[in-house]
């Protein structure tokens, strides 16, 4: 019997090895895209934010707003043109351009001063930067406030002096400045390295692609239904358990080839701590291979045709990667949405991925993940069985 | 053209037949920008309830108003779920565990600090598995922060100037600092929008870009048509009747437009009834952009089922070029926020060019602005579809 199991679950992956175009799409662009979203929402490891800067003015004043702006390591300023910059915005080339308009200096001195900027509104980039640029607004406007009030009171100061010696209070460091450090559980590391940047993306496309190839070997179930070899196994001595253990056996195969090669590229190319605890990595992603597993056979027990079967695979798969945090991290969305995505496995895959990749933590966090796909894949792969047609 | 669209009408008429199909084909991409709009909703009313913490050492008075100024701002409410501790070790922990997603820690001589004129520094512990919400709340602190830091150059500027007498290291700040967000007015930032007659949402902008990358999945469909007559020899048997090559890759390319339309009708009209989605107000230009990308899905049809020898093969590629295709276009992500080396390769994706005309439209652009962008769609649709048509094998 276990022979038997073997040498169907070998065919799975001969019939995959057989499609060079298919093996290379499965690996390649999860790669890609860790890359692309990498490279987008990763902090460590992302580009620096374009930021077209426009001085009209070229005044002291103005020329700090510059500098300031410059200072800040993730942005790599560039002063132009108003129409360059506003076609770069236009052209989303960038989120959001800053404009320090003609009389700035002047109207800094008068106390009404304006900094502008024009802003893409689904950029996520354009926050952050507009948070900085009001930094650099309340930072000059407290030297103007008290240039303003000095320049009033004493008449022979001049207001810039007064201006510049109020805002060397800012150096080299604000009167209280607030830093940032990424908390992991170091003890368990023991090297203190933050995790890299691509980890949310890499576990993510990883979780996500894994859908792919699952739904693609139960999508070869209905191919074979289709074409009536089903059917001509079962008056071989191949029982159908033999039959569904060695196909479910198969596509995990597949999966757990699939993952070992996203997850080497991950940790060799995009330094993803990968294999850092390789038990508790093996035992989650394992659970969520079963699970999904379950899933792509319930649905191709569902289905009657191909057709619906590839017009439902693709979407059931991005859907759950969209609700479980594949795309982007889960704390970003509403306690809703964070409650919606324990109810799939593609949630919980990551809940788990998460603990051991970004915290650091060991087999322990993935406990409960573990346990729930096991739920989640002894539900999936019963009732797909249960419905699955030979004929 | 008779041929052809007794093809194409053929084609269409057997999809129509199996109705879990077109429900598959319907109403998926709907559920799916349903979960789109749920998931990134609050995006747009800010309720999200970031689990934070507050953790104040410092004895004196400087930390106390930097936590009141926190909790009690409302600009923050909905965003944050503040709790205030008292262990900083114990919060460490709970950011570790990814309980906390960030937490703020006071040092225990702030106000000291504050009161010999000496720099301090607060620290935001971030959970690396939180990284966007840690990086708001690190921000949101950063922004009351310099309002407090302001309150004390204020002070401290003002009685050195005033008084002409450098500040006396030591000497106690003038007035406690503020660490609400009030308006610094002297200098404004004012922000426009892209000039644009009108915003784009972000439930608006993905569903766009759903759609956009939703049309490209109708080609799976198409190149499982064909693979599925390739095996059962009908492809063959057509040759063999007095259409020619064209004439059937053509009728079938009109069956896999159609179905491209029908799904992009249904994906508008949806998002405008449940998301309320304006699609801006030239319904021309709207339809041109969707009946280019149907028609890129058409040659991307073409392409996948020259590529692909089996359904099986289909099934892995189609989805992985759809996927590309879409990440690079910006469907997954808004353009802006793509790296820079990747936007040179943009000019190959179908999808970029269709969410590039939709946004256009929904910001006021007319039909004669987004024709280009719908020709550069219809030029890829052209090449895909040439492809598709060299490497067919029809036996």
């Amino acid at each position: 019997m276990m022979r038997r199991v073997i040498a169907l679950a070998w065919l799975n992956l001969l019939q995959l090895s057989r499609n060079p175009s298919e093996v290379v799409a499965l690996i390649a662009l999860p790669i890609a895209l860790t890359m692309v979203f990498g490279a987008s929402f990763a902090g460590s490891t992302r580009e620096r934010i374009w930021l077209p800067v426009v001085d009209e003015d070229s005044s002291t004043y103005s020329a700090q707003v510059v500098r300031l702006l410059e200072r800040e390591r993730s942005f790599d300023v560039e002063v132009v043109s108003r129409e360059r910059a506003t076609a770069a915005v236009a052209d989303q080339q960038t989120g959001l351009a800053v404009f320090i308009p003609r009389g700035f200096g002047e109207a800094v001195e008068s106390g009404d001063a304006e900094i502008r900027t024009l802003s893409l509104p689904t950029s996520n980039d354009a926050a952050a930067v507009s948070a900085v640029v009001q930094g650099i607004a309340v930072r000059m406007s407290t030297g103007a406030a008290v240039a303003g009030v000095v320049s009033r009171a004493i008449p022979a100061r001049a207001f810039e002096e007064a201006y510049l010696s109020a805002d060397a209070l800012w150096e080299p460091r604000p009167p209280i400045a607030v830093e940032g450090q990424t908390v992991i559980a170091s003890e368990v590391r023991g090297d203190g390295v933050q995790a890299s940047g691509n980890t949310q993306s890499s576990a993510g496309f990883t979780v996500f692609f894994l859908m792919f190839v699952t739904f693609g070997g139960a999508g070869a179930i209905l191919e074979e239904r289709e074409q009536g070899t089903l059917r001509r196994l079962l008056v071989t001595p191949t029982d159908k358990a033999v039959l569904i253990t060695g196909k479910v056996a198969g596509i995990v195969m597949t999966a757990t080839a699939q993952v070992l090669v996203l997850t080497v590229v991950g940790r060799v190319a995009f330094g993803v701590p990968w294999g850092n605890h390789f038990l508790a990595e093996a035992a989650i992603l394992f659970c969520y291979i079963l699970a999904i597993t379950g899933l792509a056979v319930l649905v191709s027990a569902v289905v009657r045709s191909r057709d619906q079967f590839s017009g439902a695979g693709p979407i059931i798969s991005t859907g759950l990667a969209m609700l479980g945090g594949s795309y982007w991290s889960l704390d970003i969305v509403s306690p809703f949405m964070q409650a919606v995505a324990r109810a799939t496995p593609t949630g919980w895959a990551m809940i788990g991925l998460t603990d051991v990749l970004a915290r650091n933590q060991g087999l322990e966090a993935v406990a409960l993940p573990s346990l729930m796909l096991l739920g989640f894949a002894a539900v999936t792969l019963g009732l797909g069985v249960k419905l699955l047609r030979f004929e | 053209m008779r041929l052809l669209l007794t093809i194409a009408r053929k084609d269409f008429t057997l999809l129509l037949r199996d109705k879990a199909a077109v429900l598959v084909l319907i109403a998926m991409p709907l559920a799916l920008v349903f979960i789109l709009g749920s998931a990134l909703g609050n995006l747009e009313s800010g309720d999200f309830g970031i689990k934070v913490a507050i953790v104040n050492e410092d004895a004196g008075e400087v930390g106390g108003y930097i936590v009141e100024g926190l909790v009690q701002a409302e600009q923050i409410e909905d965003l944050f779920d503040i709790a205030v501790l008292d262990d900083a070790a114990e919060a460490r922990r709970d950011v570790e565990r990814g309980d906390l997603v960030a937490a703020l820690v006071i040092p225990g001589d702030t106000s000291a600090r504050v009161g010999a004129r000496r720099p301090v520094t607060l620290e935001v512990l971030q959970d690396p598995g939180s990284p966007l919400g840690s990086g708001v709340w690190v921000g949101v602190v950063k922004a009351a922060v310099s309002y407090a830091s302001s309150d004390l150059v204020l002070g401290q500027a003002l009685a050195a100037e005033l008084s002409g007498d450098a500040v006396a290291p030591g000497a106690p700040p003038s007035a406690p600092p503020s660490t609400g967000l009030p308006e610094r007015t002297g200098i404004r930032v004012t922000n426009a929008e892209a000039e644009t007659e009108r915003s784009v949402s972000m439930i608006s902008y993905f569903s766009a870009a759903m759609t956009a990358m939703f049309l490209l999945f109708g080609s799976m469909f198409g190149a499982f048509a064909f693979v599925k007559e390739r095996r059962e020899q009908t492809l063959a048997r057509m040759l063999a009747s007095p259409a020619n090559r064209i004439q059937i890759v053509g009728g079938k390319g009109l069956g896999i437009l159609f179905i491209g339309i029908a799904q992009f009708v249904v994906l508008v009209a949806g998002t405008t009834v449940l998301f309320r989605v304006d699609w801006g107000e030239s319904m021309p230009a709207i339809l041109l952009l969707g009946a280019t990308g149907a028609l890129a899905a058409t040659g991307l049809a073409m392409t996948l089922a020259a590529l692909g020898k089996t359904e099986r093969a289909i099934g892995g590629i189609a989805p992985a070029l759809i996927m590309l295709f879409a990440a690079t276009g910006g469907s997954m992500i808004p353009v802006d926020q793509l790296p820079g080396w990747l936007k040179p390769l943009q000019v190959i994706s179908p999808t970029y060019w269709t969410l590039d005309g939709f946004l256009d439209v929904m910001q006021g652009s007319t039909f004669v602005d987004i024709a280009p962008k719908a020709g550069a769609v219809a030029l890829i649709a052209v090449l895909l579809y040439a492809f598709g048509m060299w490497r067919l094998s029809y036996e």
